[in-house]
């Protein structure tokens, strides 16, 4: 199954959810934020999303920095 | 070219001549950015290059805000500081060189930390204001004035070889700095600059992209960065534009806000080691 993960097209397996995709890209999801399909579901519901076939998902750390 | 109701004399006209031909900018152009007002907060590795570039380009008053004093490990990226100025209160070194540049522009500084007292007073005498902060306590704040006094706000942000940028406007419609960050991360989770680094042509990018979008936001040229984030990696070269939209979850501009004041986060200040 294909969705867009930041810009990028990737194949995934079905039933993922979104916080089994974070962390399996390596990232720790406390340290980012997470645009789905241009909305920003409540973190304690990532688990809960299951990825859906052409979704876009734009992972964003928080940059701070100047 | 359109002559406007200022009169200008002829170093000024010379002076900014490169602009003034500009297809749409014109003296009608130049009149608005030398009757402006520009706030930037942080005359560091953002703040550096905006203030240069708008005080250049005319920006009829700069306020500067900073508490900081020059360290030498900030001389790689933040440019307006140099050798001789260790130790000096950054906003005194900033002017000093801005005004060696500009002597038309009016500066005023602010050399103490912004805070939940003083934040809406120094935000509320300016047409635009720039965030060139370096934590994330500072951003909500300002951020947050912005919106509740309908200020537009530059937005720019770095770390490592990576930059992110928004424009963020008080038309009721965009989204505001709390539809992408709506709350503080957890202490401990984020990297600063001096814990991963910061190379100074990263933040001269991202630094100059806020002076253009300030300069377009008076000038009224053009298409701003509103309703989009522009995201920045230096080590591949790549910029990203992501289409950004208001959220109804937001805190701040949802539907059903919970933050209706200004919100000072602690301050956890980690020990600098160099």
């Amino acid at each position: 199954m294909k969705i867009m993960l930041n810009g990028k097209e990737k194949n995934i397996d079905n039933n993922l959810n979104l916080l089994s995709l974070i962390v399996s890209e390596g990232i720790n999801p406390k340290s980012v934020i997470v645009e789905y399909n241009s909305e920003q579901p409540p973190r304690d519901e990532w688990d809960s999303i299951v990825l859906k076939e052409n979704d876009n998902i734009e992972v964003l750390k928080f940059i701070v920095g100047g | 070219m359109k002559q406007s109701g200022m009169a200008f004399d002829q170093d000024t006209i010379l002076r900014y001549s490169r602009q003034i031909i500009l297809d749409e900018f014109g003296y009608t152009g130049q009149e608005k950015l030398l009757n402006s007002k520009v706030l930037v907060v942080g005359t560091g590795g953002l703040g550096s290059p905006a203030l240069f570039y708008l005080a250049a380009a005319g920006v009829g008053t700069l306020g500067l805000a900073d508490f900081d004093t020059v360290g030498i490990s900030n001389l790689q990226r933040q440019i307006l500081h140099f050798t001789d100025d260790l130790g000096r209160k950054k906003v005194d070194s900033a002017t000093e060189k801005l005004k060696k540049l500009n002597p038309d522009v009016k500066l005023i500084t602010y050399p103490n930390r912004l805070t939940i007292d003083n934040v809406e007073e120094i935000i509320s005498d300016y047409d635009v204001i720039i965030d060139a902060v370096d934590n994330f306590q500072a951003r909500y704040l300002i951020s947050d004035c912005c919106y509740f006094l309908k200020k537009p706000l530059v937005e720019g942000a770095v770390l490592g070889w990576e930059g992110i940028l928004m424009t963020i406007l008080p038309d009721n419609q965009s989204p505001c700095y709390r539809c992408l960050y709506p709350m503080p991360p957890e202490d401990g989770v984020i990297p600063t600059c001096s814990d991963v680094g910061i190379l100074g042509a990263v933040a001269g990018t991202i630094g100059s992209l806020q002076a253009l979008e300030a300069i377009k936001l008076i000038t009224g040229i053009g298409k701003t960065l509103s309703g989009r984030i522009l995201t920045f990696d230096g080590v591949n070269l790549n910029f990203r534009e992501i289409k950004w939209s208001r959220k109804s979850n937001c805190p701040l501009c949802g539907n059903n806000p919970t933050i209706k004041e200004l919100v000072q986060y602690d301050i956890k200040c980690k020990l600098k080691t160099f």
